[in-house]
């Protein structure tokens, strides 16, 4: 397992005792660590618990929560609901593909910063436009911020 | 079991443990169509075609409904037959119907439905389907799944009974795809290419890779000559094709027919599941002697081999290296016709078979030794087309001097034959009464796993018969934990043995009872029922193999590591 710690990989299923019932919280602690499930620690996963890989992939791919490609170091969810909506988020999301060098087949940016995904609603209607990076909410947002927040994300990295 | 009563469209339906509604129903003569139950497989409840209506005017899926005594459904109310037909036209709406030449034409359920229910014009635009490519990365099958409508059958038949999961659901709502994980294409996945998942498959999502064309090309090529093989499991698997009934075997109308169809010579595979007896059980005694590891497993089947290989590797040393009855005749025919331009065909009851003609260890004296292999459906179709009227053809008899068989041989076609041949053997006493102890012993029966022992001298034998590769992978677990100990033991990859196998026509348990009926009448018919009794093996020995047994019939597939 190239990108992969076995160790990691290990603990985790020693964690919920290698049982396929827990295979979503064995899923989610891998994906916490990696942002992303790796392919070969699925592989790795469903020989150890006994399920077929098939099957396991289908779990990964029901759920849109986990994802199978590797993301950004800043995954950034751009509200698209409705009230996020009505106040421009659309011009919001344009200036972040554009600031971050992204688009719509190609959400994560050349350099691995940079995800960017689009959601329905974030349930902060109230501090719309909404941008949440990572754990972090930015409120009431306009093209400019969303453009001086890729550049200050850039510099800390 | 007391017998229950329910009202099925105003009829009084008995029954007893059936586990469904739609079981109850079909066992009275009431046929509820439905396009993801099967009986060997778990309920999934997804297709909504076998929709009843209760007295209430509820509607439920009959698979998923338990039969009650005193229970009343209608199965074709106007309101069934509405939601039946709505069913049907959103299934084709996601379908790529290309009925005309689709593989599955003919025997596709949706078809069938679409026909039965009346569903004349498409009512939905038919554009949703997915546009994956085909996966033709497997030379026994054929992935399509812009023709999967997603039942499920394939997938529950490749976890449940044969424990292998190389495809499952993936991904969601309209995007939903049967697939391997992680876009792996078949051949990379645990797939041995046995078909059963083609076998339940509605529709032509998954279908039998088809080599009549090259068939058509050799019947009509002047040069070559054609040499025909046909496995003891072919004749039960025919007849039903051509509306004949399935449990009287059909061998002498099939050489017959494969003659009429342009083969030069024709051998029955029965006589090299006799030398594969001899070999093996040489084998298996020479093991004892030695004091090798035990059990010996049996190896005539190509879809074992490569499930004990891709998920059993510690084991394959203790697989038997007699070649399967198909490579073993292709070696003699090799040799029989050693300065000629030979095309060797085998007609088989298996799909895992194209795989293994193609394997390399298949190589002898740098010929391949079967060049081409075609399913017992394949051969229907051939005949088919050929114009043949099977079921007014004479009987015949396979060519000499390669000709003859006993009923060791044919009854190699369902599960525990091959066990039984080699207790034949190993008794090696054509008595009535022996044979018929032999039969009593435990070996015989379409059970998942059988286990007994035999007597022979001073020497008992520990046996266990397998089919099916989930029952299998139980016997195994139970082998390598200690909890239990054999001396020999038969595995066949699919549900019944090679009557049930994924190259056959798709039976149901019922159908494949009677295949299993005419492969022992056919047995019973036999004046020679053990394997030394063969008089063609004398000339095998002497004047075909000279001193070159081992080397022409057994197979060193590369984990069984040297000897």
């Amino acid at each position: 397992m190239e990108n992969v710690e076995q160790k990691f990989v290990d603990s985790v299923l020693e964690k919920y005792d290698c049982d396929k019932a827990k295979i979503i919280a064995i899923m989610q602690d891998i994906q916490e660590k990696y942002r992303y499930l790796p392919k070969e620690a699925l592989e790795y996963v469903a020989k150890k618990v006994g399920m077929s890989e098939s099957k396991l992939y289908g779990v990964a791919t029901f759920y849109g929560n986990f994802s199978l490609d590797a993301k950004g170091k800043y995954v950034m969810k751009v509200c698209r609901g409705t009230a996020c909506h009505v106040r421009k988020s659309s011009n919001i999301l344009q200036a972040l593909y554009e600031a971050t060098g992204t688009d719509e087949h190609n959400p994560t940016s050349t350099d691995g910063l940079f995800t960017l995904e689009i959601v329905s609603c974030l349930g902060a209607c109230g501090l719309s436009p909404v941008v949440m990076v990572n754990d972090t909410v930015h409120a009431a947002m306009t093209p400019d911020k969303a453009k001086a927040l890729v550049e200050q994300l850039r510099g800390e990295a | 079991m007391a017998e229950k009563k329910m009202i099925i469209d105003d009829i009084e339906c008995t029954f007893t443990n059936e586990r469904n509604v739609l079981e109850v129903a079909r066992n009275n003569g009431i046929d509820i169509p439905s396009l993801c139950y099967c009986e060997n497989l778990s309920i999934y409840g997804g297709c909504r075609l076998c929709l009843v209506e209760n007295e209430r005017g509820a509607m439920d899926a009959a698979c998923s409904m338990q039969p009650r005594n005193g229970m009343v459904v209608h199965t074709h109310t106007q309101k069934v037959l509405d939601s039946r037909r709505m069913t049907l036209q959103l299934l084709m709406s996601s379908h790529r119907a290309e009925c005309l030449t689709c593989d599955q034409s003919g025997n596709c359920k949706l078809q069938e439905y679409a026909h039965r229910y009346n569903v004349s014009e498409p009512r939905f635009e038919e554009n949703t389907y997915t546009r994956l490519p085909l996966d033709v990365s497997s030379p026994c099958i054929t992935r399509d799944p812009s023709k999967c409508i997603l039942c499920g059958l394939c997938v529950r038949m490749c976890s449940e009974v044969q424990n292998i999961g190389a495809i499952d659901f993936t991904k969601r709502g309209k995007r939903a795809v049967v697939a391997p994980g992680f876009g792996k294409m078949l051949s990379e996945t645990g797939c041995v290419g046995c078909g059963q998942c083609a076998a339940v498959c509605p529709t032509g999502a998954i279908t039998i890779n088809r080599q009549i064309t090259e068939m058509w090309k050799m019947l009509n090529d002047p040069n070559k000559k054609l040499v025909v093989q046909f496995a003891p499991s072919v004749r039960v698997g025919l007849a039903e094709q051509f509306g004949m009934p399935a449990d009287e075997p059909v061998t002498g109308k099939l050489v017959t027919a494969l003659r009429r169809l342009g083969a030069e010579v024709v051998y029955d595979t029965n006589l090299s599941a006799d030398l594969t007896i001899l070999e093996e059980a040489a084998e298996f005694f020479e093991k004892v002697k030695n004091g090798d590891k035990l059990p010996m497993f049996t190896s005539c089947c190509p879809g074992w081999i490569q499930h004990a290989e891709k998920a059993h590797p510690n084991i394959v040393p203790q697989i038997s290296t007699a070649g399967s009855p198909m490579e073993m005749l292709g070696a003699l025919i090799r040799q029989q016709f050693k300065d000629e331009d030979v095309y060797s065909v085998a007609i088989m009851p298996c799909t895992a078979k194209k795989f293994e003609a193609q394997r390399p260890e298949l190589v002898k004296d740098g010929k391949r030794l079967i060049d081409l292999v075609l399913t017992t459906d394949e051969l229907g179709k051939l005949i088919k087309a050929a114009g043949i009227d099977f079921k007014n053809l004479p009987d015949s008899e396979p060519d000499d001097p390669l000709g003859d068989w006993t009923g060791a041989g044919v009854i190699f076609g369902v599960t525990g034959g091959v066990t039984e041949a080699v207790i034949r053997h190993v008794l090696n006493s054509a008595a009535p009464d022996t044979l018929q102890t032999i039969a009593e012993c435990g070996v015989r029966g379409l059970e998942g796993i059988k286990a007994f022992s035999v007597t022979a001298g001073d020497l008992t034998l520990k046996i266990a018969v397998a089919n099916g590769l989930g029952n299998a992978d139980k016997l195994i677990e139970k082998v390598e934990s200690g909890e239990e100990y054999f001396d020999f033991i038969e595995v066949m990859a699919c549900p019944n043995g090679c009557i049930g196998g994924g190259g056959q026509p798709p039976a149901s348990n019922a159908r494949k009872r009677e295949r299993m009926e005419a492969i022992f009448k056919e047995d019973e018919a036999c004046e020679l029922r053990i394997p030394s009794q063969n008089p063609a093996m004398k000339y095998v020995y002497d004047e075909l193999l000279k001193g070159r047994a081992h080397e022409l019939l057994h197979i060193h597939y590369p984990l069984h590591g040297h000897h």
